[in-house]
């Protein structure tokens, strides 16, 4: 029997439908400018005795850190003498994910303040409704079963977003797959006194190698290429689909250090609260999660009060993947506003190995701009020449008739 | 111990002496095996010593700096904001290197306006007393 097609009809077919099934197969990167988005929405900021205003008037406890939301569970019944709620008010009880050393003892009052500015903390109750609502915080370290991990919740009338868990496993060691963001709030440089603000930034770096558990303390896995520095202990970390696959904690040595920082993948916390037998955990994890959509959108719309930052501040920052202390931060600035183009949004690269396509490219655009700066200097020193070589001939002129006469 | 056995003794010590020199060649000089020059952990036959030398003796990148992590791993990749750092600084050098000489030629050519402009004086002084003669002969 003759079939009803023929080839090429075939063909046309299998490549359309190659069409259709390839992107959704193929993982979506997102953008620096949208993980720093979902980054801003997701991180907080956990201090001691963490009061309102605290960290935008540079107030805050020296040794705070960072957080990131990846529970929520709104409409439940969290506490104990909760007012008498209408059935249309939501509230939402939410837990943070951060390092052990970052909240030290389960015994102080950690508050933590969100991607709009608000602090929630054991002290400072949350109002429902215009009444103080009584809450029992839950605070879990994992120290003692040897990882650098704790959880402690808050709860709000307020939806916030949750990152989404990602297989930290699906990363590979390799460019350009292997690109990660850490976001967090870094300590403010101590030698400056007017520019004692805490940022939060999102920097960009790339997996360099994994690790066993175990052979890290603290049961750090992950290492990377980037610099950090304390108070980004605890910040979360997001692979190219703005999806959580680890916690970071530890850096290089003193300040910002060299070498790789280093971060506990996320599947170590899910085998965690899987194996917790006393069932102290309220919720469940598990691996893939799809991505909040309001986790974007919220970071997108509280940009200021998210990163700490006026739009005067910002504009004067330019550069958003580098520490204000890092000492490489002066040379990037320099380059970046002769000749250096960004990565992408407001991030440099800074901490990307650099392929020889992409150090030709920036060379070249440097070089440019030099050959252009000895170019000018040099045509305004020919035209003072030329000038002065009229004026000689003049001068020639002069000297010749006087000799006729 | 006799005079003989002394001077045996000196004997083979030299052929030793002459010996090591012939067979490794080693050169008494200052960038010799003896006095090998190193930076960050490298030393003079190491491949990119020469070029990191020089950006830290004449271009100024700090020793601190490419010296990070305790030594310079030529093998290791860089990440962006380190080529930038060796980058910025080479290119700020030059930049002043050129600002300086640029600075030298400027005043040479204002040293020359100057002189041109003392002689265009003393000329047209000239060219004044010269029109000046002749009506001085009239009277």
């Amino acid at each position: 029997m003759k079939s009803k097609f023929n080839i090429p009809v075939w063909i046309v077919i299998v490549c359309f439908l190659a069409l259709i099934i390839k992107p959704v197969l193929s993982q979506e990167y997102y953008s620096y400018e949208k993980v720093d988005n979902i980054a801003r929405g997701t991180t907080v900021l956990i201090g001691k005795n963490l009061e309102p205003e605290q960290v935008e008037n540079a107030e805050e406890d020296e040794l705070s850190g960072s957080g990131v939301i990846i529970h929520r569970d709104c409409n439940t019944k969290v506490a104990m003498g909760a007012p008498d709620l209408e059935d249309t008010t939501t509230f939402c009880e939410y837990y943070v994910l951060t390092n052990a050393h970052v909240i030290p003892t389960e015994k102080a009052d950690y508050g933590i303040r969100t991607a709009d500015g608000k602090v929630y903390g054991q002290g400072i109750n949350p109002t429902i409704s215009g009444k103080k609502y009584d809450y029992n915080r839950q605070i879990n370290r994992y120290e003692d079963k040897g990882y650098d991990l704790a959880i402690l919740s808050f709860i709000s009338d307020i939806q916030y977003p949750i990152a989404a868990f990602g297989n930290p496993d699906n990363i590979p060691t390799k460019k350009p797959d292997n690109i990660l963001h850490v976001s967090g709030w870094a300590q403010p440089p101590k030698d400056s006194k007017k520019d004692n603000k805490r940022y939060r930034q999102t920097l960009i770096g790339e997996l360099q190698e994994r690790m066993s558990p175990g052979e890290i303390p603290g049961n750090y896995t992950l290492a990377y290429t980037l610099r950090t520095k304390t108070g980004i202990s605890g910040g979360p970390v997001f692979n190219r689909q703005g999806e959580l696959i680890g916690i970071h904690g530890k850096g290089s040595g003193k300040g910002i250090g060299e070498g790789p920082t280093y971060a506990i993948d996320i599947k170590q916390f899910i085998d965690l609260v899987s194996s917790d037998i006393d069932k102290k955990q309220k919720f469940s994890v598990s691996l893939p999660q799809p991505l909040d959509p309001l986790a974007m959108t919220f970071g997108k719309s509280h940009k200021n009060s998210g990163d700490n930052m006026t739009e005067k501040e910002r504009k004067k920052f330019v550069i958003s993947d580098i520490l204000r202390d890092d000492d490489r931060r002066e040379s990037v600035e320099y380059l970046a506003k002769k000749c250096l183009t960004l990565y992408e949004g407001g991030a440099i690269g800074a901490g990307l190995t650099n392929v020889r396509g992409q150090f030709s490219m920036d060379l070249n655009s440097c070089m440019n701009v030099y050959e252009g700066l000895v170019q000018e200097n040099v045509a305004v020193q020919r035209e003072k020449l030329d000038k002065l070589t009229k004026q000689i001939q003049g001068l020639e002129q002069k000297l010749s008739a006087l000799n006729k006469k | 111990m006799s005079k003989k056995k002394w001077k045996l003794i000196s004997w083979l010590f030299a052929c030793l002496l002459t010996a090591l020199v012939a067979l490794f060649g080693v050169p008494f000089s200052s960038n010799g095996l003896l006095a090998q020059e190193s930076l960050c952990g490298l030393n003079s036959t190491e491949w990119s010593f020469e070029a990191i030398k020089s950006m830290v003796e004449r271009y100024g990148v700090a020793q601190k700096f490419a010296c990070s992590g305790g030594s310079f791993q030529s093998d290791n990749p860089d990440v962006r904001a380190d080529i930038a750092e060796w980058m910025a600084i080479g290119l700020k050098h030059n930049e002043k290197v050129l600002q300086d000489n640029i600075q030298v030629i400027s005043e040479d050519i204002e040293k020359l306006q100057q002189l041109y402009e003392e002689i265009d004086k003393e000329i047209t002084i000239h060219q004044e007393t010269h029109r000046k003669v002749p009506v001085r002969g009239l009277w």
